[in-house]
């Protein structure tokens, strides 16, 4: 589905990835761990799409698709998604006014006809239940007033309703407290499926207990240094970050 | 994150977006007896003869008329535009075929089909069922709907021509009585030359049935138009009022020069809202509608409240301070407004609060959106007395850039004389955020979408003052405005 | 009473032949002489003065007085001082500094051996629309200070220079310059004082240079009599990294007039502005700022509060200027008022002026009384009502005391101020 081959890319002109390979199939769920300043948060943003974040060399090939020939927006129709570190906050734009948005805005580009608003209105009532979302949460500005928390379960709410191919969760676990982690992590292992892959950025360990990967890959300076299974995160949290820096000197 | 590179990309972006037309920028050919251009003692005395106005109404003209020749064009506001020749307008304009307000089968079906292509029909069975509309095109009230329904309420909503006549006692009490002859230039070339306007009365005690509404259309050319609106609202009395504005597209300047006069007598409140979209000018700053209008109500019992709200869109020009005079206990003055400004236009607007009462209280949204080269100014003045104890006022102007080369300026002025005013002034000027844009295209809109909804969330909290199907009707506006400016 | 407008009698007092001095200087005296005759003083009809009326002020006779010894006592100071009477440099009350790179004398004396320093910046940082106090400052003022400071050079010791006015009816013109080139830093605390009830127009301007990096803080403690006419007014400009703050305190005087204006001409410059009034009796206080973001990537940042007692007033005009393409601008200003009797009165005019579109800028105005709660919780911890408003007056105060750099500044200030509205209460901060 992803496939990442040698990528540098750098962040207004800072270079920050040095030589990234990744392959990530459906149904699959990575997740990159590294260091504070190694690149991880980077990697989401430049998958995304974000301005200012450019590939100076290598490709990223989804689906067959070459992404940087793609806005924002386009990927995100595409099937990327990703869950921000600190989403933003936007005054006087209701969360069910913009997922409306986003939702027609997908089923255009899909050529499909625009969902009805009965239908809306059942789905994100169905989908507020898996993050445990009150409702009236839903009619209040896009993560205005939020708490850390709310703010990330209305992050996992929007991936419950976009229905992403591929998802990307940015540092999802920093700001929750063990409570708000539980609901984060259950409302995102309930959309694990055989179609839909998901990348786990995380600085710690603990999120990968609730949300158990296939693959974990270390960052460090830009670069993957070891890739393993989970035992390697475990094996990480274990020896630190130290460890890591050990690795590099090898390598 | 925020940086330059990635404003300038997007910039460049957001200017590639389609260019905006002017969809209400049509003429309609109608015969017109036009007055050649000039203004004299004159010309006043026979737009007064026109009217078969009383004898009080000529002299107040007069008085304005004289006062109006020693005054100077004010030059303190932020706008910047040739001088006025105020000898090359003509300040009287009517349709040939003179309507007779009482029934739509006499009024040239050219009007009517003019108001149906500008979305206000004037069939009442086709209308928006709890509106009442008052058409005035060019110099005259063309069709008044829903009179007779408003009559058996008690409410007198008829061309302010009519009223001269027919309730002669009420003009006089009232008229000039928020806005005196000599307030500003405007005000008195407006007091000497009025041709028409709206006239509202609210019985004690009476809730409006309907809201009213005035559609102003200028169509002829070199023509001002100069129309006059008085509205009182008498003890326990609520209305709400709503003025639409649009005129042809034309590459000449065209003058607008109108007084508003609100009366909120004890325990009344009149809600009065502005959709103003005349015409530009194209995108180079040629043509458009200079916009300058006096607008002011007066809280002259306890507990009254009046409430400005404001889309300005239109116009080349606007240069308009819809106030309020506390002067009751307890009364409540609220301005809400947003105002666009893209291509060359240019607008200072904003606000006065007077507070004379005790216990009055006062509240300012204002929302500027400046695009292109456009330059928008909120000028507002909040000024408590020394017998108003207890006075409130809070001030919020947010101003949005898109484009740099456009302005955004804020001038408030606040003057205090008693102690125990609270007041509160905040205002705030940046760009359209990046985080913010980012994050909904991430979610899928594409640039366009989502700098409508941003904008539009914006302005939330001025478009929920507006009445429903306007509030709806202003946001399509505001996109339509601001399609080409988007960066 | 009609009073008689007294301003020409100002200028009979001058004539520009009076000052033997280079050319360029008196052919600036000369034009600035012609361009006040042009604008004259302002009056209420200027929108720049239409809430201070000059009235009282025009009406007097007021006369340059001659050099005399000093007539008060200065308490001691810790600090390098200069000491102006009436306008004239008095050498025998003043110190010097031993410093190589720094240069500070009176004006006088900088004209006689830094000739070709003062030619290149003296006037340079005035503005086009400069009002007549400052015209007629260039045109007459007697003397001032000068303190230049080289490049890589911090002055070590904090620079304090006193202007009395002690003479009744006098009038005084002072001019000062701090130039302080790349990479340097200096503290310059100006004190204005005068003998109780002397009437005296005071009227000063300094211009400040920023060079490359430089450091410039500069104070201005304005506690002149309570029957006396202050006009001030200190013009920067700023070059690239530049960080100038200006902290101004007007503690009395009758009529206060502030006009800051500081040019950020180099990127990364930033430009603080610090602002107290205490008002009480009739004193009346206007304070106009200006900054001028005239290139990208600069921030400024005010800060100013008034506290008014009695009759007196407050005028603020705070205006912050972003020209096109000075993008990034990040500018935030805050004046907050508190009334503290029924015939005090505030006038505020927060303006912002922005051509550019990437920018961060606010104000924020208030004006209103002490918070409610804040007094009840005081008051339920037993504090008495009068203690607890003096308290929170005094607490008001002392957030923007706080942004002082220099601690016995501060300290001094504190104490002035407890002083002012804590008669007793000292010891409870």
């Amino acid at each position: 589905m992803l496939e990442i081959k040698n990528l540098h890319a750098s962040v207004f002109d800072t270079p920050i990835l040095k030589g990234i390979n990744l392959s990530v199939n459906a149904g699959e769920v990575h997740a990159i761990m590294g260091p504070n300043g190694s690149g991880k948060s980077t990697l989401s943003n430049v998958i995304a799409g974000r301005d200012g974040y450019d590939i100076t060399e290598g490709s990223i090939d989804y689906l067959g698709k070459d992404l940087s020939e793609l806005e924002a927006d386009e990927r995100a129709c595409e099937g990327i998604f990703l869950a921000f570190q600190y989403p933003v906050e936007i005054p006087g734009v209701s969360n069910m006014a913009m997922l409306k948005a986003a939702i027609n805005s997908m089923r255009k580009y899909r050529g499909e006809d625009e969902i009805s608003a009965g239908d809306f209105l059942k789905l994100i009532r169905e989908k507020a239940a898996l993050v445990e979302m009150k409702q009236e949460f839903l009619k209040r500005s896009v993560n205005e007033g939020f708490s850390g928390g709310e703010k990330k379960r209305n992050e996992i709410l929007q991936m419950a309703m976009l229905e992403p191919k591929l998802a990307l969760l940015d540092e999802t676990d920093s700001g929750l407290d063990i409570d708000a982690l539980k609901i984060v992590s259950d409302g995102v292992n309930a959309l694990r499926a055989p179609d839909r892959a998901m990348v786990v950025v995380t600085h710690y360990q603990r999120l990968l207990d609730h949300i158990v990967p296939d693959y974990v890959h270390v960052l460090a300076d830009g670069k993957i240094v070891k890739s393993g299974d989970k035992s390697l995160a475990l094996e990480l949290e274990e020896k630190g970050y130290n460890w890591i820096e050990g690795l590099q000197k090898a390598s | 994150m925020t940086d330059a590179l990635a404003v300038q990309e997007q910039n460049k972006d957001l200017k590639e977006l389609v260019k905006r037309e002017y969809k209400e920028g049509f003429v309609t050919e109608i015969e017109s007896e036009t007055f050649e251009p000039g203004l004299s003692e004159d010309v006043v005395r026979r737009i007064s003869a026109k009217k078969n106005e009383p004898e009080f109404m000529l002299e107040y003209r007069l008085k304005a008329f004289r006062v109006w020749q020693k005054m100077k064009e004010p030059d303190w506001a932020h706008i910047d535009y040739p001088k006025i020749d105020f000898q090359d307008i003509a300040y009287y304009s009517e349709p040939k075929q003179k309507p007779k307000l009482d029934s739509l089968d006499e009024v040239d079906p050219k009007l009517l089909e003019t108001y149906e292509r500008l979305g206000i029909p004037l069939e009442e069975q086709k209308m928006l069922a709890n509106v009442a509309v008052d058409a005035v095109f060019d110099s005259v009230s063309v069709r008044t709907t829903f009179r007779e329904t408003l009559s058996e309420a008690g409410v007198i909503f008829m061309p302010i021509s009519e009223a001269v006549q027919e309730h002669p006692e009420l003009v006089k009490q009232y008229l000039s009585s928020v806005v005196p002859v000599q307030d500003n230039y405007y005000a008195a070339l407006n007091s000497a030359v009025f041709s028409d306007g709206s006239f509202v009365y609210i019985p004690k005690g009476v809730r409006c049935p309907m809201e009213l509404s005035t559609y102003f259309r200028i169509n002829e050319m070199n023509t001002g138009q100069f129309e006059r609106t008085l509205i009182i609202a008498d003890e326990g009395s609520y209305v709400s009022y709503l003025e639409g504005c649009t005129a042809p597209q034309r590459d000449e300047n065209q003058l607008h020069a109108a007084v508003v006069e609100l009366v909120a007598h004890k325990d009344a409140e009149i809600k009065y809202s502005t959709v103003q979209n005349w015409y530009p000018g194209d995108e180079n700053g040629k043509g458009g509608i200079y916009n300058f209008v006096t607008k002011r109500g007066i809280c002259k019992g306890d507990h009254a409240k009046i409430s400005w709200t404001q889309v300005e869109t239109g116009s080349a020009i606007t240069w308009k301070y819809p106030s309020v005079v506390l002067q009751g206990d307890n009364s409540v003055g609220e301005f809400y407004s947003v105002a666009l400004t893209h291509n060359k236009q240019q607008a200072d607007t904003g606000t006065k609060m007077i507070h004379m009462g005790k216990n009055t209280s006062s509240t300012i949204i204002s929302k500027g959106i400046s695009a292109g080269h456009g330059q928008n100014a909120y000028r507002g003045l909040v000024k408590i007395m020394k017998g108003a104890d207890n006075a409130r006022n809070f001030s919020q102007c947010d101003s949005l850039l898109m484009g740099d080369r456009c302005g955004a300026h804020t001038y408030p002025y606040v003057e205090v004389q008693n102690p125990s005013a609270n007041l509160e002034h905040e205002a705030t000027t940046s760009k359209i955020s990046e985080d913010q844009l980012f994050y909904l295209m991430q979610r899928g809109l594409n640039e366009e979408a989502a700098v409508s909804m941003i904008v539009n969330g914006f302005c939330k909290e001025v478009f929920r003052e507006l009445p429903m199907e306007f509030a709806v009707e202003a946001q399509k506006l505001l996109d339509i405005s601001l399609e080409g400016a988007v960066g | 009473m009609i009073a008689i407008d007294q301003t020409q009698s100002w200028l009979d007092q001058h004539s520009l032949t009076q000052f033997s001095e280079p050319a360029w200087l008196s052919a600036q005296r000369a034009q600035a002489l012609s361009r006040f005759e042009k604008i004259g003083l302002p009056g209420v009809r200027d929108e720049q003065w239409r809430y201070t009326n000059l009235r009282k002020l025009k009406s007097q006779a007021l006369s340059v007085s001659s050099p005399a010894n000093l007539g008060i006592e200065l308490s001691s100071s810790n600090f390098v001082r200069l000491v102006f009477v009436d306008g004239h440099f008095d050498a025998d009350h003043s110190s010097s500094i031993d410093q190589s790179g720094v240069h500070l004398s009176s004006l006088k004396h900088a004209l006689d051996n830094q000739a070709d320093l003062l030619e290149t910046h003296f006037g340079a940082s005035l503005p086009q629309d400069a009002h007549g106090f400052t015209e007629l400052n260039t045109a007459f003022s007697q003397d001032g200070f000068v303190l230049h400071v080289a490049k890589n050079t911090a002055v070590d010791q904090i620079i304090e220079v006193v202007f009395v006015s002690q003479s009744k009816q006098s009038l005084s013109h002072t001019r000062n310059l701090i130039i302080a080139e790349a990479n340097s830093q200096c503290t310059v605390v100006e004190r204005h004082i005068g003998v109780p009830d002397a009437v005296y127009l005071s009227n000063t301007v300094t211009e400040v240079i920023a060079g490359d990096n430089a450091i410039v803080d500069h104070y201005k403690i304005q506690q002149e009599s309570d029957e006396a006419f202050h006009m001030g007014a200190a013009f920067v400009k700023q070059a690239n990294g530049s960080q100038v703050s200006n902290h101004n305190v007007a503690l009395s005087g009758l009529v206060t007039r502030n006009d800051i204006v500081s040019d950020l001409l180099g990127g990364g410059a930033h430009m603080e502005m610090n602002g107290l009034v205490l008002g009480q009796g009739r004193q009346h206080i206007d304070n106009h700022t200006q900054v001028n973001h005239l290139v990208a990537n600069c921030t400024s940042d005010e800060y100013y509060k008034s506290i008014l007692d009695d009759q007196s007033r407050s005028v603020f005009r705070g205006r912050i200027i972003v020209a096109q393409d000075a993008q990034q601008t990040n500018a935030d200003q805050q004046n907050n008022n508190l009334l503290l009797s029924d015939k005090a009165e505030a006038d505020t005019k927060p303006q912002l002026e922005i051509y550019a579109d990437d920018v961060k800028c606010s104000h924020g105005a208030t004006v209103g009384q002490l918070d409610q709660t804040s007094l009840f919780y005081l008051k339920s911890r037993g504090i008495n009502a009068g203690s607890a408003r003096a308290l929170l007056t005094f607490a008001f105060a002392n957030e923007v005391i706080d942004r002082i750099k220099v601690d016995s500044i501060k300290n001094e200030l504190t104490q002035l101020i407890a002083g002012e509205l804590l008669s007793g209460l000292e010891d409870l901060v």
